[in-house]
């Protein structure tokens, strides 16, 4: 089977922005880029794991989710070459994360509301009996 | 009126005797290029079905870590740390040497690809060999979803009783039959405690059930990547791919990057709260 | 306007041997198992929608006899039984019938052809979605015969938890369906991105495609959130993991919440691509350009983002909270806004025009009708004062009949009647096919109508006794339900003897502008022996009617509306 195989590697590879058709139809991503991703997304693993050791209360949840969204950009822009790609699979994409957001922001928010009423029921509740195997005796849940 | 020039390099009925004709060019397109974006259009739409059906789960955490918070706080205490965040890098790296191998075959440089591939199989290898030490860990304690749940606090020490949890950790996959039952069943009852006795809050056993479900789910896919990234690395030794054709080498490539992608979000969320 | 027309488009005389077409192309059944034939593949899908359709009517009938008189009424089917019955109903009609249909047995047929291309972007994939349906069915059927299915199609938590029936073994299946839909959506959005031939601008693309774009939108971004509940519900079931168990400290509204997000956007699954059909036959048989195209279009765009905006009206009597009930109460009557354009566009091009009562008219005029009634009725359902007092009783149920059956199923039969000699290469006897037509018409609002008005007065839905009270609309009901099946069966035997008695067809039957009608019936193997040339879908003053061929042929006139 014929297959047009190359083993050049011609001088645009050093740099890795800007469209380049020489070879095909697709952005040939650059070597230091890629390896200097890869570093950065190190970088800021180590400052995730560092920062979770502080005590951050309820900041804790948003930094680590800032953190961890620069480290998803990154890997988004570079890796999955969305800064050369094409826009309209870029913006499809995108919308996937809007409608993640609608999902889980109304159904968090319908959730919130009723919170008081489970609260309700949690405190008529007696202490919960053990929680073991269904082995034994006093399992509270009636499960068939 | 519409005198619209015929499609540019126009069939006839027998298309498929175009001169400079790829073997892997199928025959319902005009050019490779013509295929090859359709392919990623292709896959990115696949990744954004992905993303919504990792959105129940994220929104099945984002309930009770909200709602419920203290399960989180009294459960995150199980999970190692050091390996979540071993796993993080074996995983970025495989990143990397997966976009690395997607420009080796752009380049038609088949031995860097295989190179990478293979890289990126034993980096994704080892993931799930530290998987299964976490769970293995957690199911000999008893530390499994909530209807389950038998955790008894000091068990650590004297080791739970039934030693044949460890090589179940993949039956926690929703698609085992049956299977799954059994070997919770046979954890020892008789010195069980309630939750609140072992100082746990009364839902501690959900915040298990999401760990399983969002770090099994995500673990399935990883094995279906790598099934994926084996197939690319038979017909990459095949010598299939090149500058003209390296469509599915980066169409796994994305696939594998959204898999990246969720860990990136599962770990801090699972293992790095105070 | 220069159409290409092969001299094989004229129809040989009976007596002459039928051109190469998909049909005869090759053979075996190998040559159908292992197509990649996306006409072929629309064909086999055909088949077996329509098996769903006849056994999810078999269900219906049953549950309608059971419900002749208050209590017991046919040997055998006692209250566990009835509560499998609508349940069987419901979930077969919905997974493997309503939501595959028009996209799957029609679209696919269509789609392609529609653009001007040789095939769907990925045919292996598409194959691959057939024979996931069929998958799925067969967990259906695994299903019915282990334990049958009592939860109604919803699954609700936690009886979906505690039920001995065969609750794991049937979302297995509808998690399989579910990626037969994902894979046909994804596979319908890069065609029309990509293999768009030269000319065909979006803006030229038929309503129909505009449909079925906007159906696979929402295929793609809803189905998988259905794949993950259900993957749920089975670890539920299988593992306890307490999610959705209160027994467990988990939350049973969460699960509504899950569900319904896919739910509500795939009731429009089903009713954008019926939209679409419509605007095609009634632009068609009034001969008259669509009125509104670039409204269409987008309102189908519309239709399908709003829906991702109003699940919670599914769940305003569950425990939802009170300020999320007035936010989708709100938005819920949005959606009506693009309904009605669509609603208006089609009565404005039948202004004036040249109507023909041909069968594809006559489910299209029902549509309109039935769709109408089935819309209006939401509206008294997305208000939360009447809400309360409709909720779960027979009002949702006529309801949800009116736009799906009313809907949906008459779109699909009209377009199945109008695409039929293109398919098979046959005309079937008229004066049937419209007997059958208003069979169906009749026979549906015999069923329905009633229902609404015991809806209102308190018959709940789901039960199997009821007050005497009801028992003259319960028994009306009943018997338009077997006119109805008696329509749908006159419908399926004028198609089934259009095989060896039918006329063979025209290229263009009916006189459409779209692409498809400018290949041969059949259309041959790569669907058109020349490219074909892209004009205006719509331009339907450039065909004329060539009685020797019975069918219509370009005029050589330029079309007077051009986008």
């Amino acid at each position: 089977m014929a297959t047009a195989t190359s083993t050049t590697t011609t001088p645009h590879d050093t740099h890795g922005h800007g469209d380049h058709h020489e070879h095909g139809f697709a952005h040939v991503i650059s070597i230091p880029i890629l390896l200097g991703t890869f570093a950065v997304l190190i970088a800021l693993t180590i400052f995730t794991v560092w920062t979770s050791t502080f005590p951050l209360g309820s900041w804790e949840i948003p930094i680590a989710m800032t953190i961890a969204s620069i480290k998803a950009i990154l890997v988004g822009l570079y890796f999955m070459h969305m800064k050369y790609d094409k826009p309209i699979n870029v913006l499809a994409f995108l919308s996937s994360v809007v409608f993640l957001a609608l999902f889980l922001g109304l159904t968090l928010g319908d959730a919130g509301e009723y919170q008081p009423e489970i609260e309700a029921y949690d405190s008529s509740q007696a202490p919960v009996p053990p929680v073991a195997a269904p082995a034994a005796p006093t399992e509270p849940t009636p499960t068939h | 009126m519409s005198a619209v020039a015929d499609a540019p390099g126009a069939v006839e009925a027998d298309h498929g005797h175009h001169d400079a004709h790829h073997p892997f060019q199928a025959h319902h397109f005009e050019t490779m290029e013509q295929q090859f974006d359709s392919g990623k259009l292709g896959i990115w739409l696949f990744l954004i079905t992905e993303v919504m059906f990792f959105s129940g789960l994220f929104c099945a955490y984002a309930i009770y870590r909200v709602y419920h918070p203290e399960i989180f706080v009294a459960g995150h205490h199980f999970l190692d740390k050091t390996l979540g965040a071993l796993n993080t890098i074996v995983l970025l790296f495989s990143s990397l040497t997966m976009a690395w191998g997607v420009r080796c075959a752009q380049l038609g440089q088949r031995v860097g690809l295989i190179v990478c591939l293979s890289l990126t199989l034993a980096c994704a290898g080892t993931f799930m060999v530290v998987k299964y030490f976490e769970y293995s860990h957690k199911i000999h304690l008893g530390l499994v979803p909530a209807g389950y749940f038998s955790y008894k606090p000091g068990d650590e020490a004297h080791g739970h009783g039934d030693e044949s949890h460890a090589d179940q950790h993949h039956s926690d996959k929703p698609e085992h039959t049956g299977a799954a039952k059994s070997e919770f069943e046979t954890a020892p009852a008789a010195t069980a405690v309630s939750a609140e006795e072992a100082d746990l809050p009364r839902r501690i056993g959900l915040f298990f059930s999401i760990y399983y479900c969002l770090t099994g789910l995500h673990g399935i896919h990883i094995v279906a990547g790598m099934i994926a990234i084996t197939w690319l690395l038979v017909r990459a030794i095949r010598g299939d791919f090149g500058p003209q054709y390296f469509g599915p080498v980066d169409y796994v490539g994305l696939y594998w990057h959204l898999v990246d992608l969720i860990w990136i979000y599962l770990f801090p969320l699972l293992y790095l709260i105070q | 306007m220069a159409s290409v027309l092969d001299p094989s488009l004229s129809s040989p005389t009976p007596a002459e041997p039928r051109v190469d077409n998909y049909l005869t192309h090759t053979s075996g059944w190998k040559s159908w198992a292992f197509t990649l034939d996306h006409k072929r593949i629309g064909l086999m899908y055909l088949v077996g929608i329509s098996l769903s359709l006849l056994l999810g009517g078999i269900f219906a009938l049953l549950l309608r006899a059971e419900l002749f008189t208050p209590g017991p009424t046919i040997p055998g089917i006692t209250h566990d039984r009835y509560n499998q019955l609508f349940t069987l109903h419901g979930a077969v009609m919905t997974f493997l019938f309503i939501i595959p249909g028009i996209p799957a047995a029609l679209g696919n047929f269509v789609l392609p052809i529609m653009l001007g291309a040789k095939d769907v972007a990925f045919p292996r994939m598409n194959l691959g979605s057939f024979y996931l349906w069929v998958g799925g069915a067969i967990f259906f059927l695994v299903a019915l015969v282990t334990g049958g299915l009592d939860t109604g199609w919803t699954f609700y938590t936690p009886y979906s938890l505690t039920t001995n029936s065969s609750v794991i073994a049937a979302t297995m299946g509808v998690f399989i369906l579910g990626f037969s839909s994902i894979f046909t959506g994804l596979n319908f959005i890069v065609t029309i991105h990509t293999l768009r031939p030269a000319g065909m601008t979006w803006l030229r693309l038929p309503l129909f495609l505009w449909a079925a774009y906007s159906t696979s939108i929402i295929q793609v971004l809803a189905t998988p959130v259905l794949g993950i509940t259900l993957m749920l519900l089975i670890a539920e079931r299988m593992m306890k993991i307490g999610i959705f168990d209160p027994a467990l400290g988990g939350d049973p509204v969460l699960y509504q919440h899950f569900f319904w997000f896919y739910s509500h956007p795939a009731v429009y699954i089903m009713i954008l691509p019926a939209m679409g059909v419509i605007s095609e036959l009634i632009s068609t048989f009034s001969r008259k350009p669509i009125f509104g195209y670039t409204f269409i279009a987008f309102s189908s765009l519309a239709i399908a983002l709003l829906g991702f905006l109003v699940w919670g009206h599914h769940m305003f009597t569950s425990g939802q909270s009170q300020m999320s009930a007035i936010v989708f109460s709100s938005l819920t009557f949005s959606i009506s806004i693009p309904s009605a354009i669509k609603v208006f566009n089609w009565l404005a091009t039948m202004y004036k025009g040249s109507i023909s009562l041909a069968t594809p008219m006559c489910y299209a005029l029902s549509f309109i009708f039935l769709f109408t009634i089935g819309g209006l009725t939401g509206l008294f359902l997305g208000a939360l004062s009447t809400d309360v007092h409709l909720h779960d009783t027979y009002f949702i149920v006529a309801h949800f009949h009116y736009v799906m059956v009313g809907g949906t199923l008459m779109a699909f039969l009209g377009g199945l009647f109008y695409w039929w000699p293109k398919m098979i290469g046959k005309m079937y006897n008229e004066f049937w096919g419209q007997v059958g037509a208003w069979m169906v018409f009749g026979g549906f609002n015999l069923t329905f109508f009633p229902q609404f008005v015991m809806g209102a007065r308190g018959m709940p839905r789901r039960y199997y006794n009821y007050l005497p009270e009801f028992e003259f609309y319960h028994q009306v009901s009943t018997i338009g339900a077997f006119v109805l099946g008696l329509g749908l069966v006159i419908a399926l035997v004028v198609l089934l003897r259009s095989f060896k008695h039918g006329k063979p067809a025209p290229a263009n039957p009916w006189g459409a502008a779209t692409l498809e009608w400018q290949c041969s019936s059949p259309p041959p193997h790569d669907n058109f022996s020349h490219t074909p040339t892209v004009g205006d879908p719509y331009a339907l003053e450039a065909f004329d009617y060539d009685p020797k061929t019975g069918g219509y042929v370009p005029n050589g006139k330029p079309a007077l509306v051009t986008h």
